[in-house]
């Protein structure tokens, strides 16, 4: 049986449930899990879509793994890392940044000013995505919110 | 050439128009000012926020110029989107805008790629006339408050954003 994550709003007072895809991110998946609790500032992307970030500790970089997604669907979670200078321009292009990725609609696709970016898919939400993602859509309109992502044991 | 003040959280900033390219789209701009409203961040169109122009402010106008599907830093772009082309409701959008789009998209830093997905043709449908997107302004004076106030907007939400004539 799938590892489970809970990420909420605390907030908000929204939560969700995630299943762990550790057939396909097996390394992803078990680094990720390591970290748990994380206590982040998630803020809403301005180049995909319907997606909220929420940046880790730059130390946490995995390598590229069950990264054949790049049009995800909504609920699925990625990994993403990109190192310093990957893109040109500040403030975001020069800095090294590794990311937790949750898209919460359609027509999303993650991606920077190059295009598309294929990301570490590590988890989907199984359960509560509807209220989520009115917390996440709304993030659009006040700005960050505190996100908390915890083992479900 | 026109120029335009864009205020925006104690901070200000010049654009002028490009009234020698696009005539007619400044023509129709310059009538309605001032706008006012509560700007809100792109969250396809990279380094971008936009003023939704509401009630007898709102523009319905046709293309003009250079079909445009790049944008740089400091271009500010007249935006339209026909009600068909639109999914769901946009939760803190006016009742008017959760179908149509009407609006001033300003792109104020770098990278503004502006056009990977927003001008993605299949999703938006700009190639059968459901969306016209026209340069008509640029700032000639931006000052760097100016522009750290609209990327404050992505993490503090909407604020205010006044544009009016600057005229003598």
């Amino acid at each position: 049986m799938a590892r489970k994550i809970r990420i909420s709003f605390p907030g908000d007072g929204a939560s969700v449930t995630a299943d762990l895809l550790e057939d396909d991110a097996p390394n992803t998946c078990e680094a990720l899990w390591g970290l748990l609790p994380l206590r982040l500032k998630a803020i809403h992307d301005i180049w995909s879509g319907h997606q909220v970030l929420a940046h880790l500790d730059n130390k946490v970089v995995l390598e590229p793994e069950n990264v054949l997604t790049y049009l995800p669907m909504p609920g699925d979670i990625f990994y993403y890392y990109r190192p310093a200078h990957y893109f040109r321009g500040a403030p975001y292009g020069r800095s090294e940044s590794a990311e937790v990725g949750i898209v919460y609609d359609r027509d999303t696709r993650p991606q920077g000013p190059r295009g598309p970016e294929a990301v570490n898919l590590f988890a989907n939400i199984s359960s509560g995505r509807d209220q989520f993602a009115k917390a996440c859509e709304d993030m659009i309109y006040r700005g960050q919110k505190e996100l908390l992502i915890e083992k479900v044991e | 050439m026109r120029k335009m003040l864009f205020e925006l959280n104690g901070t200000k900033a010049v654009a002028e128009m490009l009234e020698d390219v696009v005539p007619k789209t400044c023509d129709a701009v310059w009538k309605i000012l001032p706008v006012e409203g509560m700007s809100i961040h792109a969250n396809w169109a990279s380094r971008e926020i936009m003023l939704h122009l509401a009630g007898d402010k709102i523009l319905r106008l046709p293309a003009e110029g250079q079909l445009r599907r790049t944008t740089a830093p400091g271009d500010i772009v007249y935006f339209w989107r026909s009600p068909q082309m639109s999914r769901g409701k946009q939760l803190a959008y006016g009742a008017q805008f959760q179908r149509e789009l009407s609006e001033f998209a300003i792109f104020y830093g770098e990278p503004a790629g502006g056009g990977l997905a927003a001008e993605d043709p299949p999703r938006t449908g700009r190639d059968s006339n459901l969306q016209v997107s026209t340069l008509f302004a640029r700032f000639i004076d931006a000052p760097a408050e100016f522009l750290r106030k609209c990327e404050e907007i992505r993490h503090r939400g909407l604020q205010k954003l006044v544009v009016t004539r600057l005229e003598g």
